[in-house]
């Protein structure tokens, strides 16, 4: 019988112990390049203006709660997912809906336009992210040219392109990530490390290399080697479920928004959080977050209604934007940062500028 | 069901030791300050806030969202 040889030493209790007590370590070493505070540093930093930002844009057509959105790298078209089943391709400009696809199942969780503009994928409930072409013939029926990529054994809670059309990354309520090749469906990388559903991810800005980020219900935000599989960084600081994680510009950070009402920052040549964005008067979890151009400003999705607006360095609000009639799920800054989108339970989505 | 308990344990023991090698791993890891880690994110805003057309607006001509007319295209 081939079982596993236990080392007489080695118990599960004596594993737990090693464990904390490597835990232990990791913080003592983390803390000990805990100088100075973010914003303390900032403080020499000039104040951010006064912010004159308004809804410029409305998007109604969705039947139902919007859930995911991502524009397109002509920064101008959209995709906008639903709980109704329908994926949506919008010219933002305009607000001419230009494509609208049925999926089989509802609560269609993400989407994501393909670097090229010529194709989105989309996933949700039916645990699987397919690729849809764009035809330019506005008549084609786009279901039928419909490509599954993807298969996990839980719903699907969010999907991207890496920078071309032919692979995609996922994330799972099946607790795992994995990447993907559009043209066989072929499973390229599996990631394993988080211990329950994992509710977002995001990729690191090119330059940086191969790597992207993913947070969970497990309240963990995760680092992972792309081409390897490996967890590198581990960040357990927020307090409940990981809603939304977003690379800094520079891809030497990124920020979380979490279901405890705050949202962070974590650096990754520090390996710890360097800031919190959070306000007693705000009690409702932050859904979705993304950083402006620059990475000075911060933008926060929440479940109270509203967007609140961070300077990233002092960690101070600077405004907060009312407008949507329901949770807001869903927020991206456009590819050359001059408006960000916000996509809502309202059933709209609005574009901000 | 002797069989039965070793099979769970030994899956909570694998389970254990990665664990255990994952956080050996990290331990690895170069660190730096705090304080080089927030300048460098100050030095990153600070050559691109002139260029974010949401800190320092872009003349409304420029910003099709901020337009006032609709946009057209020529057919």
């Amino acid at each position: 019988m081939a079982a596993q040889e236990v080392q007489p030493n080695e118990t599960l209790a004596s594993l737990k112990t090693e464990s904390e007590t490597l835990k232990t370590k990791l913080e003592e070493e983390r803390a000990k390049l805990h100088d100075v505070e973010l914003h303390q540093v900032a403080e020499k930093v000039e104040a951010l203006g006064q912010f004159v930002m308004k809804t410029r844009r409305t998007l109604k057509g969705h039947g139902n709660k919007v859930l995911c959105m991502d524009w397109c790298k002509d920064k101008r078209r959209i995709v906008s997912s639903s709980q109704d089943g329908k994926v949506i391709v919008w010219d933002a400009f305009t607000t001419n809906k230009e494509h609208a696809v049925t999926m089989p199942c509802t609560w269609v969780m993400a989407c994501a336009y393909a670097p090229s503009g010529c194709a989105v994928a989309c996933g949700g409930l039916d645990n699987k992210c397919s690729v849809y072409p764009l035809s330019l013939d506005k008549n084609e029926n786009l279901a039928a040219k419909k490509k599954s990529v993807a298969m996990h054994t839980n719903y699907l809670s969010a999907c991207s392109f890496t920078n071309s059309d032919m692979q995609i990354l996922t994330s799972s309520g099946d607790g795992t990530c994995a990447l993907w090749d559009v043209e066989s469906g072929q499973l390229l990388q599996s990631f394993h490390g988080h211990a329950a559903d994992v509710l977002c991810l995001d990729l690191a800005p090119s330059e940086t290399g191969n790597t992207f980020v993913s947070g969970g219900c497990d309240k963990k935000a995760n680092v992972w080697d792309m081409r390897s599989g490996q967890c590198v960084q581990s960040f357990e600081t927020h307090e409940s479920d990981i809603n939304s994680v977003r690379y800094y510009p520079s891809g030497d950070a990124f920020a979380s928004g979490s279901d405890d009402a705050t949202c962070r920052l974590y650096d990754l040549r520090a390996d710890r959080e360097v800031a919190i964005y959070s306000k007693e008067s705000i009690i409702f979890g932050a859904s979705s977050v993304d950083f402006s151009l620059s990475g000075r400003l911060l933008f926060g999705g929440y479940n109270d209604y509203t967007i609140n607006v961070w300077d990233v360095l002092k960690g101070t609000r600077v405004s907060i934007l009312f407008g949507h009639e329901n949770r807001v799920s869903t927020l991206r800054v456009s590819p050359d940062g001059t408006a960000f989108c916000s996509g809502s339970w309202d059933h709209t989505l609005r574009i901000w500028a | 069901m002797k069989d039965g308990m070793a099979n769970n344990s030994t899956a909570s023991i694998s389970q254990a030791r990665k664990a255990v090698e994952q956080l050996k791993m990290e331990a690895c890891m170069d660190r730096i300050k705090v304080s080089k880690a927030a300048a460098d994110l100050m030095a990153y805003c600070d050559a691109h806030i002139r260029e974010d057309p949401l800190i320092v607006p872009v003349p409304a001509s420029d910003n099709p969202f901020r337009e006032k007319k609709f946009f057209c295209t020529i057919l």
